[in-house]
């Protein structure tokens, strides 16, 4: 993560953009390069047109769920049920797909995530809890819901209607992708162009000091979660059309990815700045170094030393970023 | 029990004001004038109630008994906002200022403007923008950087932000919190200038100060706490320093 550090002094140069395309985004654009020169000259087919966008495809599960719990993280909070919320999700979901059809399953994804995320939210901001502890029990608490609820079987052959409408192409492009890219720009207008998304740094920075300005600590702490939840619901309508099928351990291991590609994005988790472009750039790193790997057969098991050894480089970054500016 | 109760124009009057937290009286039935347009300055030791009584004003603790008349009218100041829609504005010892976001977004926290339809309302950062070098301005302040974030500032950079917050929003009312504290000579100067312009604007100072000589200086009215009462009233230009330290350390009955 080298490159990281020295990214730092490129971005001065860079006056054009702007102040806020800081220079932690600027280091996940280099690691991406890295990862993709490196890749390239291992086998060229890399970088073929078929490969990257298999490379958007796998990334954007992930970078739904990373996109939602970004809202979280910039309030100095974190999520750690994503994965059992897209689990639930996705078996209450699926179940019913037939009954209901697409649309009011789309609509059902999106409440039935909020609503998770709402009670996380909600619990932590009343009772004064942290949201890790919080979070931790609904884990299991929500995935084992998801177990009861299907008695613990899997849903297969879902209405390729239903499939056809998130994982189909459009044109050339896998409608997944452009879905990505269009919550993307939303995310980026709520966190940097809303008074949501304001409030929602203020209170990652300094909780007592929001408060005495004027905000809502506790709705917009609330507000955080059900954003997280509803992009989890979005995860789970995007993962049940790619395998056609939702199991009650659907999205197991999903908060670790997600908050990987959220720290790698230069979000800090200690709250107060967050970086939406950031978020879905660290998940497409993962993304394309989990694709790498998998072309050149590579255990599977070496994936998670580079995803671990990444994220520790970016949480380093981020020390190192944070108290150089303290000390001033 | 003092000479103000006769003055017609209190803009804040604290009648037996009680705040516990558990079993701890913070607060004991304090009674309070704070006269219209003028500077009034809280002074106490350490423990004597005068940063929980601010926050019984600003909204920050409810009352445990007791009540605060603003303007005359009995009013409930249940949160910071509030206090400030009554007219009531904090400067915080801390500032209560946010360190990632830029000038504007900390003056306009919470009170931002913005364009659109809802739900699809954007910040309108043109305009703030435009309010904010006008705010800055209000304060004497025409070099600060707007955009900048406020943690890259020095103190009295910051200082002037928290304090144009509270001045730019029309306030009747601006509560000044150990306002020098913090602050070198020459920027305690400028705080010092700023309270004198703000009372010739007609706006009502009141200023929780340890330092006698800056209370001594800037104010027309102090008030002596002690033990979670307010025991004394005095006027500035009638006391001295030591009549204020036999005041505050009960070596002199009120």
């Amino acid at each position: 993560m080298s490159m990281m550090s020295t990214s730092t002094q490129g971005a001065k140069g860079l006056q054009g953009l702007k102040q806020r395309l800081n220079a932690r985004i600027i280091g996940v654009i280099a690691a991406l390069v890295l990862t993709f020169i490196v890749f390239t000259i291992l086998e060229p087919q890399f970088i073929s047109v078929d490969n990257l966008l298999e490379i958007g495809v796998q990334s954007t599960i992930i970078a739904f769920v990373a996109l939602g719990l970004t809202f979280v993280i910039v309030t100095g909070g974190i999520d750690i049920s994503v994965g059992s919320i897209v689990g639930l999700t996705s078996v209450i979901c699926a179940t019913n797909l037939a009954h209901w059809g697409t649309f009011i399953t789309i609509i059902a994804a999106i409440l039935i995530g909020s609503l998770l995320g709402a009670f996380n939210g909600a619990v932590s901001a009343i009772f004064n809890l942290q949201s890790f502890v919080v979070t931790l029990a609904t884990l299991n608490l929500f995935r084992g819901i998801a177990f009861l609820y299907t008695q613990g079987r899997p849903i297969y052959n879902l209405d390729p209607g239903f499939r056809e409408f998130f994982s189909a192409d459009f044109g050339p492009i896998p409608k997944p992708i452009i879905f990505l890219l269009a919550f993307t720009i939303i995310c980026f207008l709520i966190l940097n162009r809303t008074r949501m998304g304001l409030h929602l740094k203020a209170l990652g920075t300094n909780a007592d000091a929001a408060r005495r300005s004027g905000v809502n600590t506790r709705r917009s702490q609330i507000t955080a979660f059900v954003l997280g939840g509803a992009f989890c619901g979005i995860a789970s309508l995007m993962l049940m059309s790619r395998i056609g099928a939702a199991e009650p351990i659907s999205g197991t291991g999903f908060e670790l990815q997600a908050i990987a590609a959220v720290v790698v994005g230069g979000t800090s988790l200690t709250g107060g700045r967050g970086s939406i472009v950031g978020t879905v750039l660290g998940a497409i790193l993962l993304g394309s170094i989990a694709v790498g790997l998998t072309l050149h057969n590579v255990n599977a098991f070496v994936q998670l030393v580079v995803t671990g050894v990444i994220v520790l480089g970016a949480v380093l970054t981020d020390r190192f970023a944070t108290r150089s500016k303290v000390g001033r | 029990m003092t000479s103000m109760t006769n003055m017609p124009n209190n803009i804040i009057e604290i009648k037996g004001l009680e705040k516990h937290f558990g079993g701890v009286q913070a607060l004991k039935g304090v009674d309070m004038q704070i006269p219209q347009g003028q500077v009034t300055a809280i002074i106490g030791d350490n423990g004597a109630g005068k940063s929980t009584l601010i926050k019984c004003i600003s909204g920050i603790y409810e009352l445990t008994h007791g009540e605060i008349l603003f303007e005359g009218q009995p009013v409930k100041i249940g949160s910071p906002l509030a206090a400030r829609h009554l007219g009531i504005e904090t400067v915080y010892q801390d500032l209560a200022v946010l360190d990632t976001l830029s000038v504007t977004e900390n003056l306009y926290l919470s009170r931002e403007i913005r364009k659109g339809i809802w739900p699809f309302q954007l910040l309108n950062k043109k305009k703030m923008a435009q309010g904010a070098a006008e705010m800055m301005d209000r304060v004497g302040n025409k070099t600060i950087l707007i955009d900048k974030e406020i943690g890259y500032m020095s103190g009295g950079q910051r200082q002037a932000v928290a304090i144009s917050r509270a001045v730019g929003w029309g306030a009747k009312v601006i509560i000044f919190d150990e306002p020098t504290a913090a602050l070198g000579v020459k920027e305690s100067a400028e705080v010092a200038n700023l309270i004198q312009r703000l009372k010739g604007q007609g706006i009502t100072v009141i200023i929780i100060s340890h330092n006698f000589e800056e209370v001594l200086e800037l104010a027309d009215l102090v008030w002596i706490m002690r033990q979670g009462k307010a025991i004394a009233s005095r006027k500035a230009s009638e006391v001295s320093g030591r009549d204020l330290v036999a005041l505050l350390t009960g070596a002199e009955s009120a």
